[in-house]
């Protein structure tokens, strides 16, 4: 149609007509799902979660922890009678599409709450959407902190609670009074390594360096010369998730350093996937399977049974999932409704005991959580070399009862 | 100052490596292939797929040339060869193969870091430097790399006739050369280095569908910069490469990644045909 | 215009009819399909593929988000800062234009600096701390949301004024520039127009209005994040300008729309495969539909007009009419220097010298040949005049003054006009705009069309004896090659030259249309004292034309003398030895 533009003011109508038909293939359905929030009916919970994008990865093991805890759940008869039902929307592991993904739940599908793993970005995009509509958002991952809303519950750790603890740990073990600190130029990496540092000063010790690199670089050497000449005796990092911390370990270990790392955007799954080149790192989490209690074992058992091979290993970002929807179930039964104003109110009063000890939203509501380090070894497998017991969020959110 | 000199060379020959693939297929189709960091990536996944055979990580280093060469061999025909002539076009249909390979990578192996068994050679002690082998066993791979290619287009039939449509394929065609077929070799060859240096990336690396989109910019300015000639490609990967590494030293991590694209911009601006043509 | 009425009163009836779901999403898309109408006006109409449309779009939501952080929301504050953060894309857009459109620079470097821009803005923005969010982004910036209702009529009605007036600039005089830069970007300079200016001041403009979108979008949304200026949104727009159609407007407005819809229910159920689709679909297009989804459905449709059109109806785009300048043509003022003073110009490739140390010195009323075997350097000679960056040394003096190492547009403003070897003409554009874009007597506007052209009167005279007049409506590709060059022959006579530099002006044209040539440029040189220099391999029509013969062997000036000398001289019987046909 190169040069042949003759028509074009003709047909400005035409694309709206053509947005118009497109829009008429996915409107129908809209009411026959409203008010399954209140009322008779399945209890339905939306779950946006990275289905494609950087999140892909652990979405599946989070959806599974959400469909674990429905059924256990509805297999106990439900909440106030009714079944609990899941939805699940991909965010696109961004803002972009969770604004989408908040919009589908909150104003199409018309959900009672979320529950959603995701990156801080997307909770950025779809908190607005959610306190719009006053609907009760439960965000399961680690973040940087001090996210506030009266809608918003938040159960897994902030900074503070995986970096005191740790940091406090190798001064101890490793003597380290010289530290270098490594992360990706972004803001839950500045925010832990500054966690880091305050932790290190405070028990006299010293920072020799820190270093970041853009959130996708993988390549490392110019930092790692850097360490190389400032000789510290212990590291800490704070990369992206992922590609960055892969290839970090990778160009680490490459390198023949012998310092003590605590890696804190580490988790058992990526330890096994890297295999050797992760051998004697160490890494805090509020879960770990290897957890020896009887609840842990019960929910391993539990997900095998449901999942069998399909099984994804739990790990630190499913497990909170599998919290949250518990938490959720709880807070309805026992505000006695769906009520949004009902359910927040009765949020912060709850606490479920699960693999991983138990968790209540009581804290300016954020969650005291139970933090183990762990260490991988040369086969990528994780073992837990200290447990440090419950450790409290802090101060996030003080305008919050 | 060791350890800053062999970063400086290490650095300059994973450049040269990354961009060599790029600048053969530039240099003989007069196209920017967008699918580089694409066929990269493939080379990386091929060790994936060696480890889930049991082979031994080394294999990695011919079975990626091999399948970015061969997903190379199926794209050129399908899709390049329809658009000679329409240069802007072929940009877009290769960054449209690059969704493809990607997406196919994605469907086949999921979106997440691969585990992969790499080849492991331990550090050795340069000067009193403990160094990286690998990462230095890459500076004589891009050698004896760079002398083969310098060998194939100086010494064989196709080097010659693909320095002649290199010059003019117009007046190359009318000789009776088949420009058909030279092109069809420079963009499976090209491919296939891409593979290799997605191989040789892997132990540096994350095996993960995006694994070769950092290279890509670089990659671009560098065989804007240097057109044709891989002579020009080691000076100016040597250059920029060791500008990076001082920028990184000097500077911080954020302001070395950005030095590389600056300095080709720049350069370009002042000598837009780099360092040879014109 | 009644089609954008009524694609206003479907926004307005549209409205209430859609779910809040659906809206929400098409407020998105139409913000997107703002974005891809200004990538279809650079790349579908002016031929610069950009792929830092998003960088802008995102510039535009990032400024309002920060302003709003910074300052708090208020209507009042959101215009400032969509006026600030629109002027910040300008500003931006301004320095990566100046960056990628200058005479060294092609497509190739822009569409990379462009693709490189992407990832620099990713980056900015995740070291941009607190005051961009880093990877969080920013949300909740707008205290008191737009409502969907609101923000639906607010993004539509964007959507169709900057729809509206992409169209009316296509459509206007300055769009007939935009097409022929695409078409021919060295005519187009050749021709005297700034090529980089104009392409600088779209790029500007088109981020200025990408800006908007983004910053719109940012108060609707409620939210930014680093992947708003991402090279996967920058180069998501190039793909919704191919697939829909590029040079359509109306084809990428489509398919970003109807893209971002089905992004919005599929990516959910099949995110990789519907990726992959994408992927292929793109593919497809670009390698065997290259006019996108827009040519495939208006083929039937153009087909049922041919069928149902009235033989003898109206021409489309009305009636068209070129008529001769009736003002005088003031003859060029005297000076004591010659028109055209050529001082040891030279020019080499490495070791090779194509033109040496050749000198000339020629007044208006001369008709200058230049004869000399294949690779003389004639062609590479004529260059280093309508070209200042050409010339390895020495030095061209054009009615006085130095044309140093000017470009060629400003060259052809000092009155050279050159006519290339192989008819270089517009090949999209119909004969009558090739000679609007030709004639440069006005600014061109940017709303209105011209319909009735005054052209100089040799330039009329050109297309009256070849019957282009008769033709004014067709496709130049469809003219034959006779009336190709004299096509481009008109054109360089619409600029009014006072040097005219002619390569084989009469290859391809007939014995009577030779003869008219001939007459035409006698009389160019007669009435209106022009210089003419020709590189002619007939030597008849030489001895026929000139007042002067150059011969040019191996570079170098062999001698400079009236026709009969030339043609007797033993000196060009010598080079010419061996080669039996003579001069040819």
């Amino acid at each position: 149609m190169r040069g042949n533009h003759r028509r074009i003011g003709r047909g400005v109508a035409g694309s709206l007509a053509m947005a118009l038909l497109l829009a008429g293939c996915g409107g129908g359905d809209s009411a026959t799902e409203a008010g399954a929030g209140a009322g008779s009916g399945d209890i339905v919970i939306g779950v946006p979660v990275g289905l494609s994008g950087a999140n892909s990865v652990v979405a599946p093991s989070v959806v599974q922890a959400s469909e674990l805890a429905v059924d256990e759940i509805n297999k106990a008869g439900g909440v106030l009678g009714r079944k609990i039902k899941l939805k699940v929307y991909d965010d696109r592991s961004g803002a972009e599409g969770a604004a989408q993904a908040f919009t589908t739940a909150i104003i199409k599908d018309k959900v009672a709450a979320i529950v959603a793993m995701e990156t801080s970005s997307a909770r950025n995009a779809g908190q607005p959407i959610a306190a719009k509509t006053n609907t009760p958002y439960i965000y399961t991952s680690p973040y940087e902190g001090a996210a506030c809303g009266a809608n918003l519950f938040l159960d897994g750790p902030v900074p503070v609670q995986m970096v005191e603890p740790s940091a406090q740990y190798f001064a101890e073990k490793f003597q380290a009074k010289t530290w270098f600190l490594i992360g990706s130029d972004y803001a839950y990496g500045r925010g832990q390594l500054a966690h880091v540092r305050s932790v290190v000063e405070a028990a006299g010790g010293k920072v020799v360096g820190e270093e970041y690199n853009p959130v996708d670089a993988s390549d490392w050497s110019s930092i790692l010369q850097k360490v190389r000449s400032a000789k510290p005796d212990a590291i800490a990092t704070a990369t992206a998730g992922g590609a960055p911390n892969v290839s970090f370990l990778k160009q680490w270990k490459q390198g023949g350093f012998e310092q003590p790392s605590l890696n804190l955007s580490l988790d058992e799954g990526t330890a096994e996937t890297i295999g050797a080149a992760a051998e004697g790192v160490y890494f805090p989490s509020q879960y770990f399977t290897g957890i020896e209690s009887e609840k842990n074992r019960a929910f391993l058992e539990a997900l095998k049974a449901k999942f069998g091979a399909e099984a994804k290993t739990p790990n630190f970002l499913s497990v909170p999932q599998y919290y949250g929807i518990h938490l959720y179930a709880l807070a309805v039964e026992k505000a006695g409704s769906t009520t949004s104003a009902a359910v927040i109110k009765a949020l912060p009063t709850v606490s479920f005991d699960g693999p991983a000890g138990p968790v209540s939203m009581n804290k300016q509501h954020h969650a005291g959580l139970n933090i183990w380090l762990g260490q991988a070894d040369a086969t990528g497998k994780t073992q837990i070399t200290e447990d440090f017991g419950a450790v409290d969020p802090g101060a996030q959110c003080p305008d919050l009862k | 100052m060791v350890g800053l000199l062999l970063d400086c060379l290490t650095t300059s020959a994973l450049l040269f490596l990354v961009t060599v693939g790029l600048l053969i297929i530039f240099g003989m189709m007069r196209i920017i292939n967008f699918a580089h960091g694409a066929f990269i990536t493939v080379g990386a996944y091929s060790s994936v797929v060696a480890g889930q055979y049991g082979l031994s990580p080394w294999l990695t280093l011919i079975l990626g040339p091999l399948a970015a060469g061969a997903i190379g061999a199926i794209a050129e025909p399908l899709v390049l060869r329809r658009l000679y002539g329409r240069q802007l076009d072929t940009i877009l249909a290769t960054w449209g193969l690059a969704l493809i390979i990607t997406q196919l990578v994605t469907l086949k192996f999921g979106r997440g870091t691969q585990p992969v068994d790499s080849i492991d050679l331990g550090t050795v002690t340069v000067l009193g430097t403990p160094y990286s082998s690998y990462r230095l066993a890459v500076i004589p791979l891009v050698l004896v790399l760079s002398i083969a290619i310098l060998l194939i287009l100086r010494r064989t039939r196709y080097g010659l006739v693909g320095r002649a449509v290199i010059m003019d394929d117009d007046l190359a065609q009318t000789l009776g050369v088949n420009v058909k077929r030279v092109r069809f070799t420079s963009f499976v060859l090209g491919s296939a280095i891409a593979g290799l240096a997605g191989a040789v990336l892997v132990p540096m690396s994350s095996v993960d569908p995006n694994l070769g989109l950092p290279w890509l910019i670089n990659a671009f300015l560098i065989s804007l910069l240097v057109g044709v000639s891989t002579t020009a490609l080691a000076f100016a990967s040597l250059a920029l490469g060791s500008a990076q590494v001082l920028v990184g030293l000097s500077f911080n991590s954020v302001s070395a990644t950005l030095a590389i694209p600056v300095l080709a911009v720049v350069l370009l601006r002042l000598r837009a045909h780099g360092f040879v043509r014109g | 215009m009644g089609g954008a009425l009524l694609a206003v009163a479907a926004l307005l009836a549209s409205g209430p009819l859609l779910g809040d779901y659906d809206r929400s999403i098409l407020v998105q898309g139409m913000l997107f399909a703002v974005a891809a109408v200004t990538v279809d006006i650079l790349w579908g109409y002016t031929g610069v593929l950009s792929y830092a449309q998003s960088v802008f779009f995102g510039l535009g939501a990032y400024g309002l988000a920060i302003y709003s952080v910074e300052f708090g929301f208020s209507w009042t504050g959101a215009v400032i800062a969509i006026v600030l953060s629109a002027v910040a894309a300008c500003v931006v857009a301004l320095l990566l234009g100046l960056l990628s459109f200058h005479s060294k620079a092609d497509w190739l470097y822009v569409a990379t600096v462009t693709f490189a821009a992407t990832f620099a803005f990713e980056k900015v923005i995740l070291a941009g701390g607190s005051l961009t969010g880093s990877s969080s982004g920013l949300s909740g910036f707008v205290l008191q949301p737009v409502g969907i209702a609101d923000g639906y009529r607010l993004s539509g009605l964007l959507l169709i004024a900057v729809t509206l007036g992409a169209c009316l600039l296509v459509r206007s005089d300055a769009g007939r520039v935009m097409r022929a830069i695409r078409e021919n970007e060295g005519r187009s300079q050749y021709l005297g127009i700034r090529v980089h200016r104009v392409k600088i001041l779209l790029f500007a403009v088109a981020a200025c209005v990408a800006a908007i979108a983004g910053s719109l979008y940012a108060t609707t949304q409620n939210v930014v994040a680093p992947d708003l200026g991402g090279f996967q949104l920058g180069t998501a727009m190039v793909i919704w300008a191919a697939v829909g159609g590029r040079g359509t407007l109306l084809g990428p407005v489509g398919a970003a729309i109807g893209i971002n819809h089905l992004n919005a229910y599929l990516s959910g159920s099949i995110p990789f495969l519907w990726q992959l689709v994408l992927g292929l679909v793109f593919v497809l297009v670009v390698t065997y539909a290259p006019g996108g989804a827009a040519s495939l459905i208006g083929f039937p449709i153009r087909w049922l007009q041919s069928k149902l059109r009235v033989p003898g109806g109206s021409m489309p785009g009305g009636l068209l009419t070129v008529v001769p300048h009736m003002k005088a043509h003031e003859a060029s003022a005297r000076t004591t220097r010659p028109l055209l003073e050529v001082t040891d110009v030279s020019r080499s490739f490495g070791s090779f010298h194509a033109v040496k140390a050749v000198a000339l010195a020629a007044d208006g009323g001369e008709i200058v040949s230049i004869v000399g075997p294949n690779g003389a350097g004639k062609s590479t000679f004529m260059r280093c005049i309508s070209d200042g960056g050409y010339r390895t040394s020495g030095s061209v003096r054009v009615a006085g003054s130095d044309i140093g190492r000017l470009t060629p547009d400003v060259i052809s403003r000092l009155g050279v006009g050159q006519k290339f070897q192989t008819a270089s003409v517009f090949a999209s554009l119909s004969v009558f705009e090739c000679l609007s874009v030709a004639t440069r007597a006005r600014r061109p506007s940017i709303w209105r069309r011209t319909s009735q052209l005054e052209i100089p009167a040799p330039a009329f005279e050109i297309i009256q004896m070849t019957g282009l007049d008769r033709l004014l409506h067709h496709t130049v590709s469809g003219l034959s090659h006779g009336q190709k060059q004299s096509l481009e022959l008109a054109m360089v006579m619409c600029t009014e030259p006072r040097v005219i530099l002619l390569d084989e002006p009469t290859a391809g044209l007939s014995q009577t249309e030779r003869a008219a040539i001939g007459a035409v440029l006698r009389k160019i040189a007669t009435d209106h004292l022009a210089l003419l220099i020709l590189v002619e391999h007939d030597l008849d029509f030489v001895q026929e034309i000139s007042s002067r013969v150059l011969v040019l062997h191996h570079g170098e000036l062999l001698m400079d003398g009236t026709v009969s000398e030339v043609v007797s001289s033993e000196l060009v019987q010598e080079i010419y030895t061996g080669s039996p046909a003579g001069m040819e």
